[in-house]
């Protein structure tokens, strides 16, 4: 064992795990990986990835990338994982970004801010940015919502999947948020886009910069210190 | 146990005096503590720092933790302090109504979330649907 809690062939693992990422994804999430080996072992992680990439593509096939991103972000929020939120709410807004030209609703600079409010705030605030705009969405936001907190019994297809999601994302962020915990937007990367082209990425980022206009993006009052 | 407004080092010290002194006299297992977080507006990295050692005293000797916050942010902090304690009979709840049952089940709180993600993806795997364009 070492200081990271992990044996030889554990931190074998991680390494294999890491370069795999790397070469898929494009981004490293040491960290994370770490800490599910951690807390599942080598099998328990296997089993939480292949989970992951199960519902991740049954997600995408059912409702498209960019619903599916922004479905997972809302999941990941009601558990408060800010890495998951934000990286998955970049994704939604990249995929959206390379498919239509235009900003998704959720500008990640406010998702902290919004997580400081309660969960009933939160959804009038969805509400009034996907309801008009995305009224299918917003319908599965909604349903979700519903599953979530108000113990709606799941009828259509779609809440059988939108619980998957649900299920999925608070078994996983029990390890994701050892950084969810003091994740900030620009410092998580596009979570479930497969290597975003940098032309993309600089260009949403340009396009997000240009909407907020004056306005200054930081997060006031995150709730701590 | 209600904690509310900014929860900083020299709150959270006192606290976590207080309920160590308050759970020496009872028997170890017989109490569950609940943590209402719904008046908390701030939380420092101390004051969560110190809040995940006390929960990992509490894990030897209350039968169950719950924290009940409807802010998804200190649901994230809650969920950080159950996870690095570690304390498999801690658990994070959006209100006191969802955390009643957990507080009267004896199941680890990993095995509870695995279960429940392993049985719904199945189920979500098996569904088929037409392919939606994106907007």
């Amino acid at each position: 064992m070492t200081t990271s809690g992990l044996g030889f062939l554990q931190r074998s693992f991680v390494s294999a795990l890491r370069m795999m990422t790397k070469m898929s994804a494009g981004y490293d999430m040491r960290p994370i990986q770490e800490e599910m080996v951690r807390t599942l072992g080598v099998g328990g992680t296997m089993k939480m990835m292949k989970l992951g990439a199960e519902i991740t593509t049954t997600l995408s096939r059912a409702v498209g990338d960019y619903t599916a991103q922004t479905l997972i972000a809302v999941a990941a929020m009601w558990n408060g994982c800010r890495y998951c939120v934000i990286g998955h709410n970049y994704s939604a807004n990249l995929f959206r970004y390379r498919d239509t030209k235009t900003l998704g609703p959720l500008d990640e600079e406010g998702l902290i801010d919004m997580m400081m409010l309660t969960d009933d705030e939160v959804l009038e605030i969805l509400r009034a940015k996907f309801a008009v705009a995305e009224p299918r969405t917003w319908h599965l936001i909604e349903r979700m919502f519903q599953l979530r907190f108000r113990d709606l019994h799941p009828v259509e297809p779609e809440d059988q999947l939108l619980k998957a999601t649900l299920a999925y994302w608070e078994w996983l962020n029990e390890c994701t948020i050892i950084l969810g915990i003091d994740a900030k937007p620009g410092a998580v990367p596009a979570l479930g886009f497969m290597r975003p082209p940098s032309s993309l990425i600089r260009a949403y980022d340009e396009a997000r910069k240009a909407s907020r206009g004056g306005r200054n993006g930081a997060s006031a009052g995150s709730g701590e210190d | 146990m209600a904690l509310g407004g900014d929860f900083d080092e020299a709150v959270a010290r006192s606290l976590d005096a207080a309920l160590r002194e308050r759970m020496t006299r009872t028997t170890p297992g017989t109490y569950s503590v609940v943590f209402d977080l719904n008046g908390l507006r701030r939380c420092s990295v101390e004051g969560r720092a110190i809040l995940a050692e006390l929960q990992r005293h509490l894990g030897g000797i209350a039968r169950r933790t719950a924290y009940v916050t409807n802010r998804p942010l200190f649901r994230g902090v809650a969920l950080w302090i159950c996870h690095s304690a570690p304390d498999a009979n801690a658990r994070t709840f959006p209100s006191t109504g969802h955390a009643n049952a957990w507080l009267e089940s004896s199941d680890n709180r990993g095995d509870v979330l695995e279960q429940g993600a392993v049985q719904w993806v199945a189920r979500a795997k098996t569904l088929t649907f037409a392919k939606e364009a994106t907007p």
